[in-house]
């Protein structure tokens, strides 16, 4: 999964000549706390309704903030920030998921070349593509296996699933408490698990049960 | 006692599943030996079904979808859509006649032979989509039954009881975002159990929105939860709605034995949760009630928890 399938390409961006009202009331509208500001295709900067917030004069409620005329008189490119983290739309998805949390962003600038911006991804961008991968919302039934994490393991355990000609929806492992383990979550197409689950037990595997 | 019909024809065991396929005929023949040992066979004035009209399918499913199942059945597929969705070649004639079913059950309540149905189908219903079978499921009998009555019948208002263990997910999609029909689901919780959806902020789309519940219990709920929530979810839900009509997607999967779920009912509660519904109904609609076979996968739990169904619904009180 990279980056260009996941981000959006409909882009709200502003001009370093605006002015912080104007931003901010382009934020509240499209319901976003960034804005990449840039001249033509290419990004300069970032601001942020953090940003915005604490140009505002001081003691201000949220709901007024629109209302305070010193944010018409600061331009945007007074106070954005110029040193922006940026993805490639080529970089894997692992990339902008490792970005947006080492440096709990809400969203990165997706820039390609010289520094033409072509997308943003966001938290819920991510969430989506977890979700899909979680394969929750597609008709299936869970299944949860404690595993020994080693070469093979799961392939056995697929293997058994195979038998009873059951299709896997999604497949994910997690940690253990016990480090020579592994949880795993399946997603099985199928309403009936009675069969495949005995299986398993029969060939001596652990099914956390719910 | 208040007139109660049973819709059962033998026609209904010529659905036949893989060997070892929990939806399979000796579901139908556990219940039938049951009621016939029990006496309760006696007292039920049995009815028997009509084949539904293919337009009456229709008002659910698209018409490619319903030509799809016949063909499947009739080139000797095995299963459709899902491999655990098994088919025969005698299916698409039996899936007719379990929805029709429910048309001659609805017929008789509304024409006033009988005061209450229950439907003892096969296949299912209520995981059947628009376009797509599911769950063990081919044609969605309790929707088409929605449907039919309130055309045939003129009704504004029906409300659907899921009582199923699992959400019905076809059912839900053919009426969220229509108001004349109000969806009840009370299920496992969709992160544990098939099919994975019916969350509770679940509630309708558009003009129906607030006309679809759906009740998730966690693995392992019993009894109480289900009283609780027939008590003060669907019950306040269904006096405001005032249907005309009420139909039971009636599952006896979430009874402690069913090998399929992990929900603790015993097979009296069946009849417990029937006399809450027997309510709304006296309250609402001169006590119509028609309900359909869904789950129900342990041959005993299921057997005993019809009776208890079945006798809730003669009892006068």
């Amino acid at each position: 999964m990279y980056v260009k399938s996941r981000m959006q390409t409909d882009l709200v961006t502003i001009h370093g000549e605006d002015n912080l009202h104007t931003a901010l009331v382009l934020m509240r509208e499209k319901r976003i706390h960034q804005l990449p500001v840039t001249v033509g295709k290419k990004l300069i900067g970032i601001i942020t309704d953090r940003d915005i917030r604490q140009a505002s004069s001081p003691g201000l409620k949220d709901k007024k903030l629109e209302m305070d005329p010193l944010l018409s008189s600061i331009r945007v490119e007074e106070i954005m920030a110029r040193e922006v983290i940026t993805v490639s739309p080529q970089a894997p998805l692992e990339d902008a998921i490792l970005l947006l949390y080492l440096n709990r962003f809400g969203g990165l600038p997706v820039v390609e070349g010289d520094g033409e911006l072509v997308g943003i991804i966001t938290k819920t961008d991510i969430l989506k593509a977890f979700i899909e991968t979680l394969g929750i919302g597609e008709p299936s039934s869970r299944l949860e296996l404690v595993l020994e994490d080693s070469p093979g393991a799961l392939a056995e355990v697929v293997k058994i699933i195979q038998k009873y000609n059951i299709n896997i929806s999604s497949i994910m492992s997690a940690p253990h408490e016990e480090k020579n383990k592994k949880n795993i979550f399946l997603r099985l197409a199928t309403i009936d698990l009675t069969s495949v689950k005995e299986a398993l037990l029969k060939a001596g595997y652990t099914i956390i049960q719910p | 006692m208040s007139k109660t019909g049973l819709i059962y024809d033998p026609d209904y065991l010529k659905h036949e599943t893989s060997y070892g396929h929990p939806e399979s005929p000796r579901r139908l023949k556990a219940i039938l030996e049951h009621l016939e040992k029990s006496g309760l066979l006696s007292k039920l004035e049995l009815l028997t079904p009509r084949k539904a009209e293919i337009e009456w399918l229709e008002t659910i499913h698209t018409p490619e979808y319903v030509r799809e199942v016949l063909e499947r059945c009739l080139k000797g597929d095995n299963f459709i859509h899902t491999y655990d969705t098994h088919i025969c070649s005698a299916s698409f004639e039996v899936a007719v006649l379990a929805a029709g079913g429910i048309l001659t059950a609805i017929d008789a309540v509304m024409q006033e032979k009988l005061d209450k149905v229950f439907c003892a189908i096969r296949p299912p219903g209520h995981h059947a989509e628009k376009t797509r079978a599911m769950g063990f499921c081919l044609f969605n009998n309790i929707a088409i039954g929605a449907r039919y009555v309130q055309q045939k019948y003129g009704l504004e208002r029906v409300l659907v009881i899921d009582w199923d263990a699992h959400h019905g997910n076809g059912t839900q999609h053919a009426f969220e975002a229509d108001p004349t029909v109000f969806y009840f689901s009370i299920h496992e919780h969709p992160t544990f159990l098939f099919p994975g959806t019916g969350r509770s902020w679940e509630k309708g789309i558009d003009k129906g929105e607030g006309f679809t519940i759906n009740f998730t219990l966690e693995p392992h709920a019993g009894f109480q939860e289900y009283q609780q929530a027939f008590e003060n979810v669907l019950k306040p839900a269904a006096l405001k709605y005032k249907p005309q009509f009420i139909l039971i997607s009636a599952g006896f999967d979430g009874h402690i034995q069913d090998p399929l779920t992990h929900i603790a009912l015993a097979s009296n509660h069946y009849g417990k949760l029937t006399t809450m519904v027997k309510e709304i109904a006296e309250e609402c609609c001169g006590g119509r009630i028609v309900s359909a076979l869904e789950g129900g996968y342990d041959l005993t739990a299921l057997a005993e928890s019809v009776a208890s169904h079945l006798l809730a619904l003669m009892s006068e009180t």
